[in-house]
């Protein structure tokens, strides 16, 4: 049977096409997923938090949030972080969650800027 | 992923109180701060002590420095089997002067009691101390006496020792609060502790650095540590871990639960809290629960289950804290 060569062009022509929109799909979903939030609240931030650590450690499900801070601490690139702010937040937070302070005043800032370093990680 | 040392990021909330007593007595005991710590945390929820451990690693000096740093009064008692309930709690004596009989306190009439070796004691000597410890009150021929406040018994008992021995029933084990388990200490540690024998020991280098007031305050802040539904419903849980776990025989006892939650109050306050949070329960269940639960023998036969401490563990690493 005879090759014909505009069949094959098109056929290729319509791969390479259909190629290029999965890959800027993929780079679409990838900006819209490491796009910083831009307006969270401290609920949302440790939310978000939580599931990047368990997408992370998989295997850790029964942490607290100062031993999922203590751990990410161990993360090699994530040496130079803020720690002590870090730890504010999880305090504050849990002030919140346990104690009597008003979710407002968590500064949530710190553990999202942790979530996000600890996805680039991931 | 590599994981490099994980980072001490707690000192900040690390609690004053807490470090002053643990470098008071580091004056005279080397490397026990987490003991000297457990043992604050069980005075304040007004709960007693187990230590276990082999002789010779220093839990009757520290349980002495640790009164002493406390300016609390402290008495120590050896166990033996020929001892009567009488030796410790007191008893009437005949005054033959007034020609009556006037009761002579024992020396459970203190703030800190050391029972040396508990489990050498026959159970009649072992039970008389029930009554104080839970009620903290002793009752000789009828009439009641209160024993001072604070009061705090530090037990100690061999691990290694069977010959001789009356090991303590359940219902004695679960007055006490928590259970502490004395170790070897480090190399490190060990030599420092040579090197401070070099020279005599002496404990009056040890001074009180809580006064009175101070501990009395604390008592009240720890009445007044909240504790939310979710870390209540957590410790439930956990409780109800124990039971329905098939290696374990005996469960945790809703009295070891209350218990669990007065020390993660106590813990709180001594982090400069006034909530309870996971973690305290997290860091004080070992010691409140593996005293009290019993490992089914046929479980540690089968090589399902090893002591009470790591199914305690296990317990924590099987149960979702709130977050």
């Amino acid at each position: 049977m005879a090759l014909n060569l505009d069949l094959v062009l098109y056929g290729l022509t319509v791969a390479n096409v259909a190629l290029y929109v999965l890959l800027l799909e993929g780079f679409v979903r990838y900006r819209r997923a490491m796009k910083t939030p831009k307006s969270l609240t401290s609920q949302e931030a440790f939310a978000f938090f939580e599931k990047t650590y368990k997408s992370v450690f998989p295997e850790d499900r029964t942490f607290t949030w100062g031993e999922a801070a203590a751990k990410a601490s161990g993360i090699v690139r994530l040496r130079m972080f803020e720690w002590q702010s870090v730890q504010r937040s999880v305090r504050q937070y849990e002030a919140y969650r346990y104690g009597n302070i008003a979710a407002q005043d968590v500064d949530a800032q710190p553990i999202l800027n942790l979530a996000l370093a600890l996805r680039k990680r991931a | 992923m590599e994981i490099l040392e994980t980072q001490n990021i707690e000192t900040e909330t690390e609690g004053r109180l807490r470090r002053k007593l643990v470098d008071e007595v580091s004056k005279v005991v080397v490397g026990r701060a987490a003991e000297v710590n457990l043992l604050l945390v069980c005075l304040l929820a007004r709960g007693h002590v187990l230590l276990e451990g082999v002789p010779g690693i220093s839990k009757t000096l520290l349980a002495k420095s640790f009164s002493k740093c406390l300016d609390l009064k402290f008495k120590r008692v050896q166990f033996t089997p020929d001892m009567l309930p009488l030796d410790i709690i007191g008893g009437y004596i005949f005054n033959l002067k007034n020609r009556e009989f006037e009761f002579k306190e024992g020396p459970i009439f203190t703030n800190i009691l050391l029972a040396d070796e508990i489990n050498r004691a026959a159970p009649k000597v072992q039970s008389a101390l029930l009554e104080a410890m839970q009620e903290i009150q002793v009752t000789v021929e009828g009439n009641t006496s209160k024993l001072p406040f604070p009061f705090m018994v530090i037990a100690t008992q061999n691990p290694l020792d069977f010959e001789g021995v009356y090991p303590l029933p359940e219902s004695e084990l679960d007055r006490f609060m928590m259970k502490i388990n004395f170790g070897y200490p480090t190399s490190k540690t060990e030599s420092d502790i040579l090197e401070r024998n070099l020279s005599e020991l002496d404990l009056e280098q040890i001074s009180p650095v809580i006064t009175s007031a101070e501990l009395n305050d604390l008592f009240e802040k720890t009445k007044e540590v909240r504790v939310s539904k979710d870390i209540l419903h957590y410790v439930v849980e956990l409780g109800e871990n124990s039971r329905s776990d098939s290696r374990i025989g005996l469960g945790a006892s809703p009295r070891a639960l209350v218990q669990l939650v007065h020390v993660a109050r106590a813990n709180a306050v001594l982090d400069e809290r006034n909530y309870v949070i996971p973690e305290d329960i997290k860091l004080l269940a070992s010691h409140v629960l593996s005293h009290r639960i019993r490992v089914d023998r046929a479980a540690v036969l089968k090589g399902l289950a090893g002591t009470s401490e790591s199914v305690v563990k296990e317990l924590l690493g099987l149960v979702n804290p709130p977050r």
